[in-house]
C-alpha cells in the first residue's frame, strides 16, 4: 500500500493546479509545503497539519487513513481582497472532493474550519493569507 | 372492591440527578482531554526561548481568567529571568462554562507556527495534539454513555 499522505499531496496539487478558474487567479502557482524562493504573489500553498489514527480493521488491514490538511491562499497588498477569491475557488475545488491518483484513492475531502491569519509585514509589503483546514480521507493503492 | 393506595410515590430524585451527574461527568471530561492536549501540544511544539510553550495553557468551567493571568505573568517573568525581552501576549479568553475548555497559545505568533508564515514552513503542535486526543475522547464518550444508559 503506498504513502498515503502521497495520495493526498498528489490529488490536491492535482485539483489545485488542474482547475482552470485557479489557474487564472494565482497563474498556476500552486505550492506544497513551502513556496520557492522569490516566488511571486498570490499563491496557493498547503501542508499537512496533523494526520488522525488509522482506521484498522481485523488484523493489520488498514482501511483508510485521515490526514488534516491547511490549505492557504496568499495574496500581497493592503487586505484581504486579494486572497478572498482564491480561497473561495479553492473550497469550491476541494470541499466534497474525491478522485484517484496513481498512488492511491482519496475518499473524502471536506472543509472543517476556515482560516484567517493576521498580515505578516516584510519590509513595506504586507502579506495576507485566508484558507481553510481540510479533512481528507484516503487509502494508499 | 375498594383499593386504596397509599405510601407509594413515584421517586424521581434520581431522574432528576441524572443530568446533573451526566453534566459533571462530561464536564470532567472535557476537562482532562484539554489538559491532555495542552501537554500534547507543549511537547510538540519547535522550541527556541521557551516562550511559546510556557504560553500554552487551558481555561476550563473551574478555573477561570486567574490561570490566565498568572500563566502570562509565568511567561512574563521566566523571559525577564533570563534577560529576553517580552513578547506579545494575546488577551486570554472569556472563562468558559461547563462543558467547555479553551486550549490557549497566549503567544500571538503561535499562529504562524502552526500554519505558517510567507518565509517559513508550518510546524504544527496544536492540531496534532487536537488530533491525538480524538482517540481518549471518543472512548471516554463511549464510557459516558454507558455509565448513563445503566
Amino acid at each position: 500500500m503506498s504513502d498515503v499522505l502521497s495520495v493526498v499531496d498528489a490529488w490536491v496539487y492535482a485539483e489545485l493546479s488542474g482547475d482552470s478558474q485557479l489557474a487564472t487567479l494565482v497563474s498556476g502557482r500552486v505550492y506544497e509545503a513551502q513556496a520557492p524562493k522569490g516566488a511571486e504573489y498570490p499563491m496557493v500553498l498547503f501542508h499537512v497539519q496533523a494526520t488522525a489514527p488509522d482506521v484498522i480493521a481485523v488484523g493489520t488491514f488498514r482501511i483508510f487513513s485521515e490526514v488534516v490538511l491547511t490549505v492557504r491562499a496568499i495574496s500581497a497588498g493592503s487586505g484581504y481582497g486579494g486572497c478572498r477569491e482564491i480561497a473561495k475557488r479553492v473550497d469550491e475545488v476541494l470541499h466534497g472532493g474525491r478522485g484517484s491518483t496513481e498512488y492511491g484513492t482519496v475518499l473524502s475531502c471536506y472543509r472543517e474550519r476556515p482560516i484567517k491569519l493576521p498580515p505578516e509585514s516584510v519590509g513595506d509589503l504586507q502579506y495576507w493569507a485566508l484558507g481553510g483546514v481540510y479533512r481528507v480521507i484516503a487509502r494508499g493503492g | 372492591m375498594r383499593m386504596e393506595i397509599r405510601d407509594i410515590k413515584l421517586n424521581d430524585t434520581k431522574l432528576r440527578a441524572l443530568p446533573d451527574r451526566f453534566r459533571s461527568m462530561g464536564d470532567a471530561l472535557v476537562r482532562r482531554t484539554a489538559y491532555w492536549i495542552e501537554g500534547k501540544a507543549k511537547t510538540l511544539c519547535i522550541y527556541d526561548t521557551g516562550f511559546l510553550r510556557s504560553s500554552i495553557y487551558t481555561l476550563d468551567s473551574q478555573r477561570g481568567g486567574t490561570p490566565a493571568d498568572a500563566a502570562r505573568a509565568m511567561a512574563r517573568s521566566k523571559l525577564e529571568a533570563r534577560g529576553l525581552p517580552g513578547r506579545p501576549f494575546s488577551a486570554p479568553p472569556t472563562p468558559p462554562k461547563a462543558l467547555t475548555a479553551y486550549v490557549v497559545v497566549g503567544a500571538e505568533y503561535g499562529a504562524f507556527i502552526e500554519y505558517g508564515t510567507i518565509r517559513s514552513r508550518a510546524y504544527p503542535f496544536l492540531t496534532p495534539a487536537f488530533e491525538a486526543a480524538r482517540p481518549e475522547w471518543e472512548e471516554g464518550l463511549r464510557k459516558l454513555w454507558a455509565e448513563v444508559d445503566r
